[in-house]
């Protein structure tokens, strides 16, 4: 047919997985995980150029005030010496530690799971395109659960808002909404692994549970306590995690699933992607056996012979198909337990450690004064 | 893409959305023309949430009859959305160009298909618009239609059932929703589409209502009072009423006489008081009225519709077997 019309009209129905390919998280938020670590080498190297031009601003000032100084000391008032930014891990371990943070907060408030969710991804993706040496992460984090919440129906006024965050006014994080928005290139709309794990939840009843369960020790109980331990995974942790930006949120639910369960899940997939075309198969054989049985029952020794060797070659390029299919998922699926599970933990000192040196990168005139005074002090 | 408000120069006010005010402009680099939509920020929420929402669904929905976000532009109080432009809204449209508001039948055709796919468009995108009326929806001098101003649309998953019911113009209120529903669906958006497929064929709105009372008794009064039998679970709705004065169904072909009965048949398909008995958008886009749109090229132009339709049907088959 030559107009669009009838072929809208003929469109199968669009499924979950084209609209998430649609989607401007797969489009423009997904990465290998190589191109992913690359992205955030590159945020980290842009931050040390800026932080490296702060110092050098303010150095030029205050050598041209205390010059004698400088002459003094060359060794420890050199540049190079001074200049010590945030190494790529250590940047990585620092927002690592505000990721949590950000759970902390939400929890504290009350949000959401999806709310706690699109503001880690907002935080994220943030710091994707600029580095902690640039921008605070502390205010950066406030500014994205501001903003998750208001996108995802959760109403607090950024006066009481403020009044509970320590040692912040409305000004500082209303003042990041537009840079946050901006690096997020207005893209706010994301999806979470929690939807597609409800949806697992309920089709693994359907393939374990019915017509009769499958497994002599699994039930709606076992099921549901499956699921919610899922639920508490990816509370744990795929959210914190960059898994989001390099699986899909159906993978990530299944690799919940997995994760706690690997024998129902293992199951699951087993029936869905090898057990459930040979089963259509065997059944429609059946069917047109028994019609043929019942008209032409001479002839149907000759007919089923020629027709089961069809369906055994069928059968076996299908089989193949599927198992690839399924050894595939299972492959990603195990990638993204990985990954999830890799994430570094920091303690305490040595967050504290990276934040003064995160503070001193942001503050340069700060940290030179302290040392001039320190020098004059020396000298006099 | 972040453009700064110099680029554009501001031209005349175009209208006020729900949350903003709407201007015509021209890049000044290219001359073109856009449409700003200011925002100003409030000092209590800093970026309106409805602002935000707009934004993140539009950046999502890239359709031919849906209206472009081309940019977000920051200035000391206020957030400019950057839009394509378009001549006017629907409302205007038939003010200037109809028959006492009253558009063409064709006009009408083509605007109903380029609304129906739009709806589509949100529809399966989980988007909800929820605002549809003629003032949302905006058209070009090439007659193109596209929808508009996302501010109370919504990205539907699970839960949809704690929807607040304080939406959509009353005009174009489903009476479900009316009554009190909080768990509506896709079908909301349709029977606004029905009520602004009559209000195009006759130039008057179809459910003028002043209240949520006299929207409901406005809507009765052509649709027939609902109860148990026509509407299974109708008294289930908080608004319900034992004492409705009692209305019987009119013809429709008396409300809208220069419609024929195929386009009835749509609009009627549309308005279904029921909302699972209304149509979906990609079906009402199936309808044989529109395959004059779909499936052009007839042989010979036929007067009977339905001639028409079975005259495709023998053709279809042909060509199925001659491809054997």
């Amino acid at each position: 047919m030559s107009l669009g019309g009838s072929e809208t009209a003929k469109k199968p129905y669009v499924s979950i997985d084209d609209l998430y390919r649609k989607s401007t998280q797969f489009q423009m938020w997904s990465f290998t995980k190589s191109a992913l670590e690359e992205t955030k080498k590159k945020a980290n190297e842009n931050g040390t150029k800026v932080a490296k031009q702060r110092l050098l601003n303010e150095y030029n000032n205050l050598k041209e005030s205390n010059r004698t100084l400088f002459e003094q000391y060359p060794q420890e008032l050199n540049i190079d010496t001074i200049f010590d930014p945030l190494t790529f891990e250590e940047e990585q371990k620092y927002l690592h530690f505000y990721c949590e943070k950000i759970i902390t907060t939400a929890d504290f408030f009350n949000m959401a799971t999806q709310v706690k969710a699109t503001a880690m991804s907002f935080f994220k993706k943030f710091y994707l395109v600029n580095s902690v040496m640039e921008y605070h992460p502390k205010n950066i984090l406030y500014t994205c659960l501001f903003l998750a919440a208001k996108l995802e129906y959760y109403f607090i006024s950024i006066e009481s808002y403020c009044k509970i965050l320590p040692k912040t006014e409305p000004k500082d994080i209303l003042d990041l909404e537009f840079i946050v928005l901006l690096s997020l290139k207005f893209t706010l709309l994301v999806y979470h692994p929690f939807r597609p794990l409800y949806g697992f939840f309920l089709d693994f009843q359907a393939v374990l549970l019915h017509p009769s369960p499958l497994m002599y020790d699994v039930n709606v109980d076992k099921l549901g306590h499956l699921y919610n331990q899922a639920k508490e995974w990816l509370n744990k942790y795929a959210i914190i995690s960059y898994v989001g930006f390099m699986f899909t949120p159906p993978q990530i639910a299944l690799a919940a699933m997995y994760d706690i369960d690997k024998r129902i899940t293992n199951k699951y997939l087993q029936r869905k992607y090898l057990r459930e075309q040979l089963d259509a198969i065997k059944e429609e054989q059946d069917e047109k056996k028994g019609q043929d049985e019942q008209k032409h029952q001479d002839e149907q020794k000759h007919q089923d012979e020629q027709k089961d060797e069809e369906v055994t070659d069928d059968n076996q390029s299908l089989e193949s198909q599927q198992r690839t299919q399924y050894e595939t998922i299972v492959r990603t699926i195990v990638k993204c337990i990985r990954i999830a599970k890799a994430e570094t933990q920091t303690s305490l000192q040595e967050s504290k450690d990276i934040d003064r040196k995160c503070f001193f990168t942001l503050n340069p005139a700060k940290m030179m004064n302290k040392k001039i005074k320190k020098l004059s002090s020396g000298t006099e | 893409m972040t453009g700064s408000s110099s680029q554009f120069q501001q031209l005349e006010k175009l209208g006020e959305g729900t949350y903003a005010t709407v201007y015509k402009g021209r890049n000044r680099a290219t001359g073109t023309f856009v449409a700003l939509k200011e925002i100003n920020l409030d000092s209590e929420e800093g970026t309106p949430s409805t602002a935000i929402r707009e934004i993140s669904l539009m950046k999502e929905l890239d359709h031919e009859n849906i209206v472009t976000l081309y940019d977000v532009i920051h200035t000391e109080n206020k957030l400019t959305l950057v839009f394509e432009y378009m001549d006017k809204d629907l409302k205007k449209y038939m003010e200037n160009h109809g028959n006492q508001n009253a558009l063409d039948l064709k006009i009408v055709k083509s605007f109903m298909f380029q609304l129906l796919k739009g709806i589509m468009f949100c529809h399966d995108n989980r988007v909800l618009h929820r605002d549809l009326k003629p003032q949302n929806l905006l058209i070009n001098h090439k007659g193109e239609l596209k929808v508009g101003d996302f501010g109370l649309a919504r990205a539907f998953g699970i839960p949809f059932n704690t929807f607040s019911n304080e939406v959509v113009t009353l005009w174009y209120r489903a009476p479900d929703v009316l009554l009190g529903s909080r768990a509506y669906t896709t079908s909301i958006d349709i029977w606004s589409a029905g009520c602004i497929f009559a209000e195009m064929c006759t130039g008057k709105p179809l459910f003028p209502g002043t209240n949520n009372d006299d929207q409901l008794t406005k809507i009765f009064r052509i649709m027939g009072t609902p109860n148990e039998r026509t509407w299974p679970g109708v008294s289930q709705y908080t608004n319900y009423k034992n004492n409705w004065q009692i209305f019987l169904p009119q013809d429709f072909r008396m409300m809208i006489p220069n419609l024929d009965s195929m386009g009835l048949n749509l609009v009627q398909s549309l308005l279904q008081m029921r909302p699972e008995a209304r149509i979906t958008a990609r079906q009402a886009l199936q309808h044989p009225w529109f395959h004059e749109i779909t499936q052009p090229t007839p042989v010979l132009p036929l007067a009977d519709p339905y001639q028409q339709q079975i005259q495709d049907q023998q053709q279809k088959q042909q060509q199925q077997q001659q491809s054997y």
